[in-house]
């Protein structure tokens, strides 16, 4: 029915559509609002939709651009790996800019929003699409920019956030820049297929710095510590309706870069002998070690937060530790982990950052505690964010459990007796961060000003249930993803996974974890327990305010006292605050001021005076003439 | 087949029933030692039936009504994944890591009701509940990695199976010691019953719970009890199996021990509540990252060791 | 059909004494006699590029062969370069009647002229005497012109202008020096001949005149430590006469300094000056920027840090990293001018030049805003404008030639310079604009800095047109020095 569309199924096709949807969006908004609106979400639909129609079959396309120094040619390609991140980045950039028609502004600034959000996702596209080193780095590029800009879209209190991502990014890519013409200078090729030939027989020493270059730029992007300081601001300064691209989608072409390196090019067997510690590579350790201490560090600061978007901006890079960490670990069940919970994080965080800009939008705050009770009000709001926080929180039921469980047993597997609590702890930081949202916002009492508060329209919650719909999906039958996963695994030359629809085995070594059964059981019991709820008498329901309170009425600022949000895990807080004074972004900040007083000496060089110029001329010359001199 | 379903139904009300007679036996002891009368054994039934008859039950809205399902849910579902001396209901499916996921979902869904409620001392207990979860899982995720480490495998089963020679608690005295303090706040029991903390909130999460509601959260608790000494007795105490012949009689011994053991960890814990008083959240949490974690951490060491070398 | 490059020369240099002449025909006649010369050598540069890069156009003045005659070479470097020199210029004749001040405007007019004349002439000899004397003839016109000011600014441009003229002039002299130094050697100042006299002539004086060459035409080239003119120059000179400072004078004085080093001397020595002297430039160059707080200072270091970067792909002297260097040079010329010039549609309606003042321009002036912006992120190095490429060719040159620090200093310098310009692109989009009235910039400017962002938009994303040029360019530099 949809063969019309195969020759469309190319990646060339879509990352085009997407730079031209881009140009036609922004001056189609010169034109009319709902034009540029319908185009933006007609072309990042349609793209998404070929992306899932293109599966992961093989298809290579070649450019040679004529009279170019280096003498390269262009790869753009699909194959398994790519494909399973492209479908997760076009669904949450499609998705994302359908949600963002849905707050319907129409603001000078939104015709820059939608070209820049279709560029970003050409851009994106283009890097996991790329079969060579420079169009991934040309794509690499295109997208922080694009980002970038998305950023700077926010005004004047994103402004620090933009600067210091820009900054930290364009490091990165540098650092990816040098590594990618290590490779090139040494092989002679750019091209992904054949430097997977060559890589493996590489030397040790050229390989760790190769990677370690590269991985620098990646780890930015991934927000692995010591890198992540740009992370908290830019996440939580940019657009509201951004952000979820930001953290869902571009966040996860780090971990992609990793995997695409370590598995897809330098292979197993070459990263092992760069040294092993039980079995897996030392690289892979030290990665795996950042990742998981990244996830701790992030969630005990995202414990403390009282702004919604920075909580779940520290939230995002703890998981993106966890994802990390299983790509770091590098066996079958770790990548699969870790694969499994960007696909999971992607999911997930992308429905809280826009359940984030729904409640934003609403109540005008970005403040937790200026927020309540909002659950009844804007009850699929509240299902769709309860459902992406139970898969943050690894609530089995949803897909978040699937992937945390892997990790866990592929960190146990190798009794990496280091990593494993790590995760443990992280994951337990993550009850208590994203019960936060849930007390602050949906439960307890309900400001008076938002009694007005409702659901908002469709254009917003029909991503919010997809995506919503998708990881109970993957809580009852994790064999879907996971499946592709295996495949990308194979891909890879890593042992695949073996899954069937409903269940991971894992070996002997492990308990299985069949997801069906355990939904089927937790039926059985809810069965059993609303028996139990109906069969006693039914329950007249009083109002919010009608409430144990040792006997005081409660009259005056009733939202104050009754709402119990403000500094909710004060003791906790109390008890890290001398150790999480961000001590990493003051490490930074004093090595740019540093910077900046040493430029600061630099510049008196120029002192004005044309006596001090006339001197340097001079000296210059007799020390060049005296070194002339000496040398012949 | 059948007999499998008898046990599924079995199971839940024998437990619910022993969870419920062991607390109103630890409440004559607590007085026993607080040099009290105290109330009936069967106190707790009478309270049960009373709530579950009530004329009138008081709800807020249908969050707030999520709260006692899903706290039967949770522990309902736990339980049927953990080997129960020597009954393995599903316990084949059994992970360690999914069973210790599973049993979250009764205090989320718990802490979601109560935050429904809009009682500012729910909020409060809930709080010092996360609190409290976050402090102990710290040494009691180390100490359960010790024995996962040690043995190699995360199935539940498998451990239980492994410890037919010896159990996990003598070759692993220290993660024992640990698992046995957080069981301590497992249980809610002074020094870490800060959530409920009646003088200070209120009961915290269950102060708005009444009823109906109240009754289903007991039974919740009571299947609860037995869910985490379960899993603690499954890890340290080779599941409680005491005979590993085949054979029904010799199977409702094991029962019969595995019951017995509950009791004893639950009695233990009670007798330390009588006398204990009750640390504030952030003393409690700070006890938990020092000491025991510090114990964890070498009986990890040492089971590494061991199975490594 | 032969184009002669001596009318590009001749042509400028008669019209320029015109000039003051014309003024008598109409007040408006100078400009446009001055547009329609730069006009002729635009379409006269256009047909000298295409034809030198199919065989180097020689002619020779007078008739007379060399070694006793003087002679202009056109290959494609130096055709490309005098395409540069008449685009920028006539691009800055568009943009800038409003932003000089004062009425004697003919003279400014001959003055221009005579620049652009003298930068031609520096980029088509052949005769390292004639290079000299356009040197100078450009000097003077660039003394003249940055002190042609009028108003508050007098003063400081009266400062600057003779800050420039000591050095200037000092740096001339080393340069004859130099000069004659050489020609007590080897008896000719034919650029050719030379080359193949060198090798046999007294190394120990040839390596002296090369250190005073070096130091003579490093001055216009902005190599540290000889620049010092240039903060106050750009700073005190009128808007476009930075903007031609930036895309012009010193390109012809770089060109001027490659040239000897390349094709005269084909000395390793040299190059190494000049790797190392440019990455030094270029660290300095862009630390001094980063806490400027004056918008045209700040683009004057970053000059400064640009010139750096393309005279350290010169010194690596590999074909791709001269091709990397004259892309950036390219890259430079055309940003740094749509940069200066947009900066001066800036400066002019706040009427202060402090960075602090652009707060929510973005809102203000929109379109003077984006060009700001399409500049700086060229200058920057981001993708779709030209100095994205640029930095991928010198990087991977850099590398390919094994010079791993190398690289990382220029993206270390890249990374401040990308602090400091975002400072400013930040302010201008992201702040909340004040409450002023601003005065929006000319038609004729905006359409001349399009232009130069349409230029600059061009080489970011397709490159190959240029790169057909700049292969062959390069090449021409490096055959003296047999490809090394």
């Amino acid at each position: 029915m949809l063969e019309f569309l195969n020759p469309m199924l190319r990646p060339e096709w879509m990352i085009s559509l997407l730079f031209i949807g881009a140009l036609l969006t922004y001056f189609a908004g010169k034109v009319s609002s709902a034009l540029r609106t319908t185009f933006a979400i007609i072309f990042s639909v349609f793209v998404a939709f070929l992306v899932f129609l293109s599966g992961s079959r093989d298809v290579l396309t070649y450019w040679r651009p004529s009279a170019s120094p280096m003498g390269f040619r262009f790869v753009l390609s699909i194959n398994a790996l790519s494909w399973f991140f492209a479908l997760m980045i076009s669904m949450v950039s499609a998705l994302t800019i359908v949600y963002s028609a849905g707050f319907g502004k129409n603001t000078e600034k939104d015709n820059a929003f939608y070209g820049l959000n279709l560029l970003l996702m050409g851009a994106m596209l283009g890097v996991v699409f790329s079969g060579d080193m420079l169009s991934f780095f040309i794509f690499w590029e295109i997208m922080t920019l694009a980002s970038y800009l998305l950023t700077t879209l926010a005004g004047k209190r994103a402004e620090k956030g933009a600067l210091n991502y820009m900054i930290i990014s364009t490091a990165g890519a540098y650092s990816i820049l040098i590594g990618m013409t290590m490779i090139y200078t040494r092989f002679g090729t750019l091209e992904f297929s054949g430097l997977a030939s060559v890589m493996g027989g590489a030397d040790p020493m050229f390989l760790l710095i190769t990677l370690s270059m590269l991985g620098i730029g990646f780890a930015v992007k991934a927000a692995l510590a010591p890198f992540y300081v740009w992370a908290p601001p830019a996440y939580s300064e940019a657009p509201d309706s951004f952000t979820p691209v930001f953290s869902g989608a571009l966040s996860k072409l780090g971990p992609y870069g990793f995997t695409l390196f370590m598995y897809g090019i330098v292979g197993l067997p070459a990263l092992a002998k760069m040294g092993t510690f039980r079995g897996i590579s030392d690289f892979g350790y030290i990665i795996a070690l950042l990742g998981s201490i990244t996830a701790v560090i992030a969630t005990l600061y995202a414990i403390a937060q009282d702004d919604i978007k920075k909580l779940l901006a520290y939230s995002s890079i703890s998981q993106l530790g966890y994802v990390m960490m299983g790509i770091g670990i590098g066996t079958s069940i770790g990548v699969a982990g870790g694969l499994y919970h960007a696909l999971n994080h992607a999911i997930f965080k992308t429905t809280l950052f826009m359940g984030a800009g729904v409640l934003i939008y609403t109540t005008g705050s970005r403040k937790l505690s200026d927020m309540g009770g909002l659950g009844t009000k804007m009850p699929i709001t509240f299902l769709t964010m309860l459902i992406a926080i139970f898969a943050l929180a690894g609530i089995p039921m949803t897909g978040g459990f699937g992937s945390k469980w892997l990790l866990y047993e592929a960190a146990i597997d190798k009794k990496f007796v280091l990593i494993a609590p790590l995760a443990f702890i992280a994951s337990v930081g993550a009850f208590l961060y994203s019960f936060r949202i849930l007390q602050s916002a949906f439960l307890g009492q309900l400001p008076e000003r938002l009694k007005g508060a409702k659901d908002p329209s469709p254009l917003i919650t029909i991503p919010m249930l997809f995506f919503a719909g998708l990881l109970v999906l993957f809580g009852i039958a994790p064999g879907i993803p996971l499946g592709i996963i295996a495949s990308v695994e194979s891909y890879l030359g890593i042992p695949a996974l073996n899954v069937s629809t409903y269940s991971v085995y894992l070996g002997a070594n492990f308990g299985a974890y069949n997801a069906f059964t355990v939904m089927t059981v937790i039926t059985l019991a809810l069965l059993v327990a609303l028996a139990l709820f109906f069969i006693a008498k039914k329950s007249r329901k009083v109002g919010q305010t009608d409430t144990y309170m040792a006997g005081e009425v409660p009259e005056h600022h009733v939202d104050l006292y009754l709402h119990y949000s403000m500094n909710f895990y004060r003791p906790l807080e109390r008890i890290f605050a001398p150790y999480l004074r961000n001590r990493l972004e003051r490490l930074y900040d004093a090595f740019g001021s540093g910077y900046e007083l040493i430029s600061e000496g630099i510049r008196r060089i120029y002192t004005g005076d044309v006596q001090h110029y006339v001197y340097y001329v001079m000296v210059f010359l007799a020390v060049m003439i005296l070194a002339g001199w000496w040398w012949l | 087949m059948i007999a499998e379903i008898l046990v599924l139904i079995f199971m839940p009300v024998f437990v619910s029933f022993m969870g419920l007679l062991f607390m109103g036996i630890q409440r004559k002891i607590t007085a026993r030692v607080q040099n009290r009368i105290g109330p009936p054994f069967y106190q707790q039934f009478i309270d049960v039936m009373k709530l579950f008859s009530k004329r009138e039950n008081i709800g807020h809205n249908w969050v707030f009504d999520i709260g006692p399902i899903f706290a039967i849910v949770g522990m309902l579902t736990t339980m049927l994944f953990i080997p129960m001396g020597g009954f393995r209901l599903l316990s084949m499916d059994g992970d360690l890591i999914v069973v210790m996921y599973l049993l979250v979902i009764s205090g989320l869904g718990m802490a979601l009701g109560a935050g429904a409620s809009g009682n500012p001392n729910a909020g409060i207990g809930v709080m010092r509940g996360l609190t409290l979860m976050m402090a102990y899982e710290m040494p009691f995720v180390i100490s359960v990695l010790a024995v996962m480490v040690y043995y190699h495998t995360t199935s539940l089963a498998e451990i239980v199976g492994m410890q037919s020679g010896m159990w996990a608690l003598i070759i692993l005295p220290l993660s024992a010691l640990v698992a046995d303090m957080a069981l301590q706040a497992q249980f809610g029991k002074k020094p870490f019953d800060q959530p409920i903390a009646p003088a200070e909130v209120a009961t915290g999460p269950i102060v708005e719970y009444g009823g109906k509601y109240l009754g289903m959260l007991m039974v919740a608790h009571s299947i609860g009890m037995f869910v985490e000494a379960g899993l603690f007795i499954d890890i340290f105490l080779g599941g409680g199996l005491l005979f590993h012949q085949p054979g029904i009689i010799w199977q409702v011994f094991n029962f019969l021990f595995w019951v017995l053991l509950v009791f004893a960890l639950y009695t233990l814990a009670v007798l330390v509540n009588a006398i204990m008083p009750r640390y504030r959240i952030d003393q409690a949490f700070v006890f938990y990252w020092k000491w025991p974690t510090i114990i964890a951490i070498i009986g990890l060491a040492y089971a590494l060791g061991v199975s490594v070398w | 059909m032969v184009i002669d490059p001596t009318l590009m020369i001749g042509v400028p240099l008669f019209i320029a004494f015109l000039i003051p002449v014309s003024t008598f025909i109409n007040r408006k006649f100078p400009r446009y006699l001055a547009g329609g010369t730069i006009l002729f050598n635009l379409i006269l540069s256009m047909l000298l590029l295409d034809a030198a890069l199919k065989s180097p156009v020689v002619s020779y003045l007078g008739g007379w062969k060399p070694p006793f005659g003087i002679v202009l070479y056109a290959g494609p470097l130096g055709a490309m370069l005098a395409l540069l020199i008449s685009t920028v210029s006539i691009l800055t004749w568009i943009y800038l009647p409003e932003y000089i001040e004062g009425g004697d405007k003919e003279k400014f007019y001959m003055l221009y002229l005579l620049l652009t004349a003298g930068a031609t002439g520096m980029v088509l000899t052949g005769d390292l005497f004639n290079l000299f004397v356009f040197t100078e003839i450009t000097a003077i016109a660039s003394f003249s012109l940055l002190a042609y000011s009028k108003g508050k600014d007098e003063k400081e441009a009266m400062e600057a202008t003779i800050k420039y003229m000591i050095i200037g002039s000092l740096s001339s002299a080393f340069f004859l020096i130099g000069i004659a130094l050489l020609y007590s050697v080897t008896g000719t100042l034919n650029m050719a001949d030379l080359s193949s006299r060198i090798p046999h002539a007294d190394p120990r004086t040839v390596a002296i005149s090369m250190m005073f060459i070096i130091t003579g035409l490093g001055v216009e080239a902005e190599m540290f430590p000889l620049n010092g003119w240039t903060p106050d120059a750009y700073t005190g000179a009128s808007h476009p006469v930075s903007a031609v400072f930036a895309g012009i004078v010193v390109k012809a004085g770089f060109y001027a300094l490659a040239r000897v080093i390349f094709s005269i001397y084909a000395s390793s020595t040299g190059l190494g000056i000049m790797l190392v002297f440019g990455i030094i430039t270029l660290i300095i160059g862009e630390s001094a920027a980063l806490r400027q707080t004056d918008l045209k200072r700040m683009l004057a270091y970053s000059s400064i840090g640009q010139m750096g970067l393309i005279i350290t792909a010169f010194g690596m002297g590999t074909q791709l990293s001269l091709v990397g260097g004259l892309y950036a040079l390219l890259n430079h010329a055309f940003a740094k001018t749509l940069l200066f010039m947009s900066a001066g549609a800036f400066i002019l309606s706040l009427g202060t030049r402090n960075i602090g003042a652009l707060d929510g321009m973005g809102k203000k002036m929109p379109v003077n805003s984006i060009l700001f912006t399409i500049g700086a992120f060229s200058i920057m190095g981001l993708p779709f404008f030209g100095g994205f490429i640029s930095k991928i060719v010198i990087i991977y040159a850099s590398m390919d030639a094994g010079y791993m620090l190398i690289a990382i200093l220029i993206l270390s310098a890249s990374v401040i310079e990308l602090v400091y310009f975002l400072r400013v692109v930040q302010r201008i989009w992201m702040r909340e604009p004040g409450d002023s009235e601003v005065k929006k910039a000319s038609n004729a400017s905006i359409i001349s800095m399009m232009v130069l962002a349409a230029i600059v938009i061009v080489m970011g994303i397709y490159p190959q047109a240029f790169f057909r040029i700049l292969g062959p360019a390069a090449g021409e530099l490096l055959k003296a020095i047999g490809g090394a």
